[in-house]
C-alpha cells in the first residue's frame, strides 16, 4: 500500500498533472483500491471544511499585506536607510541586502515576494560599485529566503495547520534561527570578502549624520511588524486577526506615500486570489488525500515500515533531512510542504523530537530548496530581477550560503533551544 | 471559440476581483472588530465565522482565473524537456485530471449545499447565517471553473485535432519559471516607478 500510493503520487506529479489535482486523484484512487466505501462522499464537507477554517484565512490576509507593500515603495527607502548603516563592512552593500532582507522578511511571508522587492532595489548597484556579480546575486537569492524564517511565515501558517501546532509559538521559533540565519550569510559575504578584496567592490560613503537622518525610513517596516507581531503576544489578536490588522497597516502606509490608487487595489487583489486559489486548491486537495490516508490506514503502515527498518531517532532524523534536501531540489516548496508533512511530521514526532522545533527545520530546509538547482524559486527570481547574463552565475552566487544555511541547520538540530527557547519563556 | 474564451477569462476575471473584494472586505471587518474588542471590550462578534465563508467563495471564485493564468502548480520538470507534440497531449491530460477532481468537487459541495437546503442547516453561532447562502455562492465559483475548463479542453483539443500543438501549449502549458518571474518582477517594478 505505501509503495503503490508513493509510485502514483510520484507519476501523477512527474506527468506535471497540477499539484492540487494530483494529491485529490490520488486520494481518489487510493479509496477506489483500498476502501470498501467511496471515500469522495465526504469530498464535499471535506472541502468546505477546509476552505471555510479561520486559521486559514491567514494566508491570504499576508498575501495581501505583501502585495499592498511591495506596490508601496517603502523598499527604496529602507534599502538606503540599511545601507547606511551596514555597509561599512567589507563586502559593503551586500550587507544592506541581507539587512534590508531580513527586515522586509519581519513584515512579509513570503520568501519571493523578499527577494524580489529587495533585489528590485539592489541589482542596479552591483556595476557601479564593482562588486562580484555572483555574489552579490547570491546574496540576494539567499537573503530573501528568510522571509519565510522571520514571522510573520505563510509556510509556518500552513505547517501549523496540517500539524495542528500553535501558530504563534512557530513564529516566535522562528526569531532566532532567523538572525542567526542572517548573521551566518552576513559572515559568508565577511569572509569571502576577506579573502578576495576585489569582490567587496567600492567603499561607500557613510557619515554619522546621514545615519540618524535615514532613522525615520526603517519606521514603517518596523512599524508593521510590531503590529502584526505585537498584537499576537500582546494577547490582542490571533495570527489570522493580526494579519488582518497589518492589512490595514499597509494600507495606511500606501495611502501616506500617496500610493493608494484604484489601480494598485486592483492589482494588489488580483495577485492575492491568483496566489489564494493556487494555495487552497492544493489544499483542499492535501485535506482530502490526508482524509482517505487515514482511513485506509496508510499513516499507520508508513510509521510501521519506518519503525521496522530500526532507525535510532537520530538516524531518521538524519534520512528525513536528506529525504528534503534532494526533494527540494526538484519541487516548488509548497506543494512539497503539503505533500509530505502529513506523513513525516507524526514519525519524527513519534521519535520524541519537538514539534514547534521540527517546523524550524523544515522551514531551513524549505529556504534551502529555493536556491538550490535545477529548480529553486529564488535563483529564477533574482536572475529574473537581473534580466541579463545567464542562470549559472546566480546559482554559483547562491552556493556559499547554501553552505551557510547547512551550517545553521546543523546548530539549530545540535542546540534545539535556538528554537524552542523563546516559545517557552513566553509561554511562561 | 475564441471570443466564447475571450468572455471566459473576462467573466473570470471579474470573479476573481468579487473574490479578491470579499477578503478586503474580510480584512477590514475582522481588523475593526479586533480594535473594537480590544478598547471597549464590547465585540459584535461573529466576524471570523463571515471570514471564512469569504475565503472559501473567494479563493472558489478564483479558481477559474487562476487556471487561465496557469497559476496552478505543476512539477514541469520533465514536461520542460518535452517536443511540443508530446507537451500537448500532456498538458489536455493534466486539465482533463484536474477537471475531474473539480468536477467531483463541484457534485459533493453540491450535495452539501443540498443537505443544508432540505434541513434548512444554520452556524452554530450569534450570526446563525443558513449555511445554504454561502454555500451556494461556494458552489457557484466551483461550478465557473468546471465550465471554463471544459471550454477549455474543447478548444485545445480542436487545436490539436487541426495539428496545432503550438495553440495548445500557449492555451495550458505549464507557465515556465521565467514567465512566472516576469510576474512578480512588473510588481516590484510598479511599487518602484512614480
Amino acid at each position: 500500500m505505501v509503495a503503490t500510493a508513493f509510485l502514483l503520487l510520484i507519476a501523477l506529479l512527474a506527468l506535471s498533472v497540477p499539484v492540487a489535482a494530483s494529491l485529490g486523484v490520488l486520494g481518489l484512487l487510493l479509496s477506489e483500491i483500498y476502501s470498501p466505501v467511496p471515500l469522495s462522499l465526504a469530498m464535499g464537507e471535506v472541502a468546505w471544511g477546509a476552505s471555510t477554517s479561520f486559521i486559514l484565512v491567514a494566508v491570504p490576509f499576508f498575501v495581501l499585506l505583501g502585495e499592498i507593500l511591495l506596490r508601496s515603495g517603502i523598499a527604496e527607502r529602507m534599502y538606503a536607510a540599511m545601507a547606511q548603516w551596514v555597509s561599512w563592512l567589507p563586502g559593503g552593500l551586500m550587507h544592506a541586502n541581507v539587512g534590508a532582507c531580513s527586515l522586509f522578511a519581519a513584515t512579509c511571508g513570503s520568501s519571493v515576494a523578499t527577494a524580489a522587492t529587495i533585489g528590485t532595489v539592489a541589482v542596479n548597484l552591483i556595476e557601479r560599485n564593482r562588486y562580484n556579480e555572483r555574489l552579490f546575486l547570491g546574496s540576494l537569492a539567499a537573503g530573501g529566503t528568510l522571509g519565510i524564517l522571520i514571522p510573520p511565515s505563510i509556510n509556518l501558517i500552513v505547517y501549523g495547520v496540517l500539524t495542528e501546532t500553535s501558530i504563534p509559538k512557530l513564529f516566535l521559533a522562528g526569531v532566532i534561527p532567523g538572525l542567526v540565519l542572517a548573521a551566518a550569510f552576513m559572515l559568508t559575504i565577511l569572509i569571502a570578502c576577506l579573502i578576495r578584496p576585489a569582490w567587496g567592490g567600492r567603499r561607500i560613503e557613510t557619515s554619522w549624520p546621514a545615519r540618524l537622518r535615514s532613522l525615520p525610513d526603517l519606521v514603517p517596516p518596523l512599524a508593521i511588524f510590531v503590529i502584526v507581531i505585537g498584537s499576537i503576544y500582546a494577547g490582542w489578536a490571533t495570527p489570522t486577526e493580526s494579519a488582518a490588522l497589518g492589512v490595514v497597516a499597509a494600507l495606511v502606509l500606501a495611502a501616506c506615500r500617496r500610493r493608494l490608487t484604484l489601480q494598485l487595489l486592483r492589482q494588489a487583489i488580483e495577485g492575492t486570489m491568483i496566489t489564494t486559489a493556487m494555495i487552497i486548491a492544493i489544499l483542499i486537495g492535501a485535506y482530502f488525500l490526508n482524509f482517505v490516508i487515514a482511513v485506509i490506514g496508510l499513516t499507520a503502515q508508513v510509521s510501521r515500515f519506518v519503525t521496522g527498518l530500526g532507525l535510532s531517532p537520530p538516524e531518521t532524523l538524519f534520512a528525513v533531512i536528506v529525504f528534503y534536501l534532494i526533494l527540494g531540489m526538484f519541487m516548488e516548496t509548497l506543494s512539497m510542504m503539503v505533500a509530505t508533512v502529513p506523513i513525516i511530521v507524526p514519525l519524527v514526532i513519534g521519535m520524541g523530537y519537538d514539534p514547534i522545533w521540527f517546523g524550524v527545520v523544515i522551514v531551513l530546509l524549505i529556504e534551502t530548496a529555493m536556491i538550490t538547482p535545477p529548480v529553486g524559486i529564488n535563483l529564477f527570481v533574482v536572475q529574473g530581477v537581473r534580466g541579463r547574463g545567464e542562470i549559472r552565475d546566480v546559482i554559483i552566487g547562491a552556493a556559499p550560503f547554501v553552505i551557510a544555511l547547512l551550517a545553521v541547520l546543523g546548530l539549530i538540530v545540535l542546540l534545539p533551544g535556538l528554537a524552542t527557547w523563546l516559545p517557552m519563556v513566553a509561554s511562561g | 471559440m475564441d471570443r466564447l474564451l475571450q468572455i471566459a477569462h473576462a467573466v473570470a476575471r471579474v470573479g476573481a476581483w468579487c473574490g479578491g473584494a470579499l477578503i478586503l472586505a474580510a480584512a477590514v471587518l475582522v481588523a475593526v472588530d479586533v480594535v473594537i474588542r480590544n478598547l471597549f471590550v464590547v465585540t459584535f462578534g461573529g466576524s471570523d465565522e463571515l471570514a471564512g465563508y469569504a475565503l472559501a467563495v473567494g479563493s472558489a471564485w478564483a479558481l477559474a482565473f487562476a487556471l487561465l493564468e496557469r497559476a496552478h502548480v505543476r512539477i514541469d520538470v520533465l514536461y520542460q524537456s518535452l517536443p511540443v507534440r508530446a507537451a500537448a497531449l500532456v498538458d489536455i491530460l493534466c486539465l482533463s485530471a484536474f477537471t475531474l477532481f473539480v468536477v467531483l468537487l463541484t457534485r459533493h459541495g453540491y450535495g452539501v449545499l443540498m443537505q443544508s437546503l432540505t434541513a434548512d442547516t444554520h452556524s452554530m453561532s450569534a450570526l446563525a447565517v443558513r449555511l445554504a447562502i454561502p454555500q451556494a455562492m461556494w458552489v457557484l465559483g466551483l461550478a465557473l471553473f468546471v465550465a471554463v475548463a471544459l471550454l477549455l479542453l474543447l478548444r485545445a483539443a480542436l487545436a490539436l485535432l487541426a495539428g496545432d500543438a503550438w495553440t495548445v501549449v500557449r492555451l495550458l502549458g505549464s507557465r515556465s519559471a521565467t514567465e512566472e518571474v516576469e510576474q512578480e518582477l512588473d510588481q516590484a517594478g510598479s511599487g518602484r516607478s512614480a
